[in-house]
């Protein structure tokens, strides 16, 4: 397992309420994760389910436009305007992105990692 | 672009609606802007999709939100279309059936409620991911497995209720379901099974509750909002052997199936697999053009060089065994003595224990990966399933497989199948593989889907599970005594959702208020 997918694993998306006993009897908080995660970690979370090694949109990438591009979290060329029309509007076999799934400020901040020149990785 | 408005609604009316919508849950979760709209559209349908344009969203983060948006859907007569977290994939994604119809977007309810090891349950609430619970598992260690479903992208429960497969002895999911919450038609809360009792401490261990038990009539249905589910997990097991089978010949399904029937009735094999062709695997890792260009479908000759080309047969399938080692080397045996005849070589086991990392395990990780068979024609491809449920017989196993291969060359395309063994059935799930914006390629799939439709019913076998351009036929498909079930489903429909809020048309289940021939 490579780190990025070791971090998406960890990035569990959802609030835990009860771990043992019955339903509601225990709460405990959100991870830190649900607190104003970074563009990366949102990455990770919301865009790895196809966007990391091996993943399905990483290898539509590489089809299309190289090994060199396949890595969307790597990418330096991508404005950020243009990355968030493509997450709502798809684009090939990417399909749509909601509002739900992904708010519009989590989407500026996938869009800011993404489109910036300074990420690990970067060229 | 123009907003297809709910029927018999006018632009103001559906303003004042939104409005009243945007007093419970916010007016940033009234999401009814064209770009909100677009999220919507099936991305693999059959054309552009816009048969099933939504006309908004609504996104409640609570029951008591979903009651409250329920109740003024009524007064405002805005029909409904209720999604977990809209990944139905090849089966409309988060489309309504009616086009005009409000998604009502369940993702922002995503709590893990409770998750017991010591009974091996949890329940869950619509928004929570294949991977959101995985990952919950394994951080905190929890000894209990999930089946997970060959596209891993969506929510646990809309899976379940959708009747969706995994591959462990828990991956028939509708049958794993143990008490749900559920919001009604006109915005009542009850709850299922043990759990219309307040402080029932069994909600999650009795499946059938006191007198009639409703979970089942709540799966593949518009009957009411599912807000909270209840789900059996696998206790994880001592030890699991897998095993990776080929067969080199198509023919070879006919002995093949006999064989894992055998081993499927008497559960030495206890888990749904995929018996699956060659193009399962080959659409994942290559494209279409890398191979052939031609018009029609992929010629025999063509298949064989690819099988050649990555060592696989005409049909591949996974098996796997789970449990206390003694129990699992002793069916192992089992296996070897039922398969190793046939295939006349060893067959080659990996064992996993526990403590050992999970790759070797007989079960999966999530992965979206599957979807990669989107990309097999390039462009803006697409993907619709046809799976009729046949018995699980070598012979008429045979039978249909070549009767479908002539249709899908009949009509020019690649075909992509699946015979999904289960208990006592086989999900024959077949993929048709399309270029969206090919009109003429996307015409010969549709009058295949019919033809297949009508194709099934001849042969006496129903689809589990459809697109929702298909619905209607589906369920027609279903016609004894001139469609008594279709009359009960109607008739309860009326009686439970007298305005015909609950997605109008799911499963081709319509209320009065949209039934042909009765729209105002």
């Amino acid at each position: 397992m490579t780190r990025m997918e070791a971090l998406f694993l960890a990035l569990a998306g959802v609030t835990i309420v009860g771990a043992t006993g019955l339903a509601g009897a225990q709460t405990r908080p959100a991870p830190a994760a649900a607190a104003a995660p970074s563009g990366e970690a949102l990455f990770l979370g919301k865009c790895g389910y196809c966007h990391l090694e091996g993943g399905t949109g990483t290898m539509m990438l590489e089809r299309r436009l190289g090994k060199g591009k396949a890595l969307l979290g790597k990418r330096t060329d991508l404005p950020a305007d243009y990355v968030k029309a493509v997450a709502r509007n798809g684009l090939n076999s990417m399909p749509t992105i909601t509002r739900v799934e992904v708010t519009d400020a989590e989407l500026d901040r996938i869009a800011a990692f993404i489109a910036s020149k300074k990420k690990a990785g970067g060229k | 672009m123009s907003v297809e408005l709910p029927p018999n609604l006018s632009e103001a009316a559906f303003a004042r609606a939104m409005s009243a919508f945007s007093t419970v849950v916010g007016r940033q979760w009234v999401l009814d802007s064209d770009e909100d709209r677009t999220t919507y559209i099936d991305p693999y349908a059959m054309g552009d999709g816009l048969n099933h344009a939504a006309s908004a969203a609504v996104a409640p983060a609570s029951a008591e939100e979903v009651q409250a948006i329920v109740r003024l859907a009524n007064e405002h007569k805005v029909p409904l279309w209720p999604v977990a977290r809209g990944k139905n994939l090849g089966y409309g994604w988060a489309s309504p059936a009616m086009p005009g119809t409000v998604v009502l977007d369940l993702g922002r309810m995503n709590r893990i409620l409770d998750i017991d090891p010591k009974y091996g349950h949890c329940l869950l609430e619509p928004g929570v991911g294949f991977y959101d619970l995985y990952n919950y598992l394994e951080e905190n260690k929890i000894p209990l497995w999930m089946s997970i479903p060959g596209n891993a992208w969506g929510s646990v429960m809309g899976n379940a209720l959708e009747r969706g497969l995994g591959y462990t002895p828990y991956g028939d999911h509708a049958t794993k379901i143990c008490g749900m919450e559920v919001v009604t038609p006109t915005g009542d809360l009850m709850r299922t099974g043990m759990g219309a009792m307040t402080g029932s401490k069994t909600w999650q261990s009795y499946q059938h509750g006191f007198g009639p038990s409703w979970d089942q009539f709540l799966v593949q249905s518009n009957f009411g909002v599912v807000t909270k589910m209840g789900l059996w997990l696998m206790p994880a097991p001592e030890m699991t052997i897998r095993v990776k089978v080929e067969l080199p010949k198509a023919d070879d399904i006919a002995w093949a199936i006999d064989e894992l029937h055998q081993l499927r009735l008497n559960n030495v094999i206890e888990h749904p697999f995929v018996f699956g062709n060659f193009m399962h695997d080959a659409a994942v890792v290559s494209q279409r053009s890398e191979w052939y260009d031609g018009k029609g479908a992929l010629p025999d000759s063509v298949a064989q060089k690819m099988m050649d080309h990555f060592g696989i047969g005409w049909w591949r399938f996974t098996l796997g065994l789970f449990g206390h080692e003694g129990v699992v080397k002793a069916k192992a045996d089992v296996l070897r003595k039922a398969m190793e005849p046939h295939l006349g070589k060893p067959l080659e086991f990996e064992e996993w224990r526990r403590g050992e990392p999970m790759d070797k395990s007989a079960a999966r990780r999530p992965s979206a990966t599957a979807l990669q068979i989107v990309n097999w024609r390039g462009g803006r491809g697409g993907h619709m399933g046809f799976s009729p449920v046949m018995p699980p017989d070598g012979q008429l196993a045979h039978k249909q497989f070549r009767a479908m291969k002539a249709r899908f060359e009949e009509h020019g395309l690649d075909y992509y199948t699946s015979f999904t063994m289960g208990h006592r059935h086989i999900n024959n799930v077949n993929l048709l593989l399309y270029d969206r914006d090919d009109a003429d390629m996307t015409g010969r799939a549709r009058a295949l889907f019919n033809a297949l439709i009508a194709d099934a019913k001849a042969n006496g076998y129903g689809e589990y599970r459809t697109h929702l351009d298909f619905m209607d036929p589906v369920a027609a498909s279903f016609d004894f005594n001139g469609g008594a079930l279709h009359r009960l489903n109607e008739t309860v429909k009326d009686a439970l959702d007298p305005n015909g809020i609950l997605a109008p048309g799911k499963n081709g289940i319509w209320p009065r208020a949209y039934r042909k021939g009765d729209r105002a």
